[in-house]
């Protein structure tokens, strides 16, 4: 397709009807004094009919099952991830409110008895207990913890608890 | 990587505003009830664009167990992407858009391994059953010449040619969808019509 310099690379978006207003009325006014482009016209024209008649490729019979199944198993898996972040957060979290108030029962056992046995219980008693998306810190009821919270809250660092 | 491939608008979709009034795209009207929940909508979209999105993506990847996975992960991510969906452009324009960068990034995978995809002998009938068995013959080989042209073109110019020709896409709709200009597309269809009438003319169309 040696081609018209002029037109040569309009003819496909003629052939479209993709030339914009002002070319469109120009090329058919040059169409049938170029031999070249009328050969490129119809030759392209011949490839568009002999490509829309190619089989469709059609998809299996099987494929309409395999996306629902893909997709269920998708879905499913959404919240296990969301699960597994969230775990790992509330873990991070707990963790380091534990930090928080081991320290906090560190100083407390400077000058205070009670909080000896706060020690003692953060050491034994408490329990992390991860189930689903619930979490729960489990405390012994008559534990000082609170106690020693409360004294964290109050403190305001000017001086030792 | 050796082919040449602009990669520029490969990784996503522009959401740019190119069509008048998308809404009135029925495709993308059952996507935004999608949006509001109703399942049904996306089975709608679902069973409508399966067969041209297996057609167009066996086409671009040349075997059609993985233009099936691919497919796939097209209507995966369309139904991901269901809250933050936009009626910005035609639906087809959108899903063909990630079928072009999903099927790029899988060739582009294949090459990497210099996996050569394997045609798998996808249903493809390349003869009228109607005609005699003479002009069966003939149909079948011009099919075949076709589909072997067709395979030699470069990617992008595959993807414009086809969506052009099979899937009725406007050339404004392929530039969305390529995430090329206007421009590009024109000279992209140009280019796969003049390599395809040449591989043709090569082997004796």
């Amino acid at each position: 397709m040696s081609g018209c310099r002029r037109w040569g690379a309009e003819v496909a978006a003629y052939l479209d009807g993709e030339l914009d207003e002002a070319a469109g009325p120009s090329f058919d006014a040059h169409l049938p004094d170029c031999e070249a482009c009328g050969e490129a016209l119809e030759a392209q024209r011949a490839l568009d009919v002999d490509l829309r008649s190619l089989p469709r490729i059609e998809p299996s019979p099987q494929f309409e099952a395999q996306f629902w199944a893909r997709l269920a198993r998708a879905e499913g898996e959404e919240p296990v991830r969301g699960w597994l972040h969230s775990w790992r957060m509330r873990v991070a979290e707990v963790a380091f409110v534990a930090a928080g108030v081991g320290a906090l029962a560190w100083m407390v056992t400077q000058d205070d008895p009670r909080a000896t046995q706060t020690t003692a219980l953060l050491e034994k008693d408490w329990e992390i207990v991860a189930e689903g998306e619930r979490f729960e810190l489990l405390l012994d009821e008559d534990h000082e913890l609170l106690w020693s919270l409360e004294v964290l809250e109050a403190w305001d660092g000017s001086e030792e608890i | 990587m050796g082919r040449g491939r602009n990669r520029l608008g490969a990784g996503r979709f522009d959401w740019g505003e190119r069509v008048a009034d998308p809404e009135a795209d029925p495709d993308a009207r059952l996507m935004l009830a999608f949006r509001a929940g109703d399942r049904a909508a996306f089975e709608t979209l679902f069973q409508r664009h399966t067969p041209p999105l297996v057609n167009f993506l066996a086409r671009m990847v040349r075997d059609r167990g993985r233009a099936e996975e691919l497919a796939q992960e097209v209507f995966i991510r369309i139904y991901n992407a269901r809250e933050r969906y936009e009626a910005k452009a035609r639906f087809s324009t959108w899903m063909f858009g990630i079928a072009h960068n999903l099927a790029l990034n899988d060739l582009d995978r294949a090459w990497r391994k210099r996996e050569r995809p394997m045609d798998d002998g996808a249903e493809t009938r390349h003869a009228d059953p109607g005609a005699g068995p003479e002009e069966q013959v003939d149909a079948r080989r011009t099919s075949e010449r076709l589909e072997t042209a067709l395979r030699g073109l470069p990617e992008r110019q595959r993807a414009a040619l086809l969506l052009r020709t099979n899937e009725g896409l406007g050339y404004d709709e392929i530039a969305e969808a390529l995430g090329v200009s206007m421009a590009s597309v024109k000279s992209l269809i140009h280019r796969a019509r003049e390599g395809l009438s040449q591989k043709l003319r090569e082997v004796g169309r």
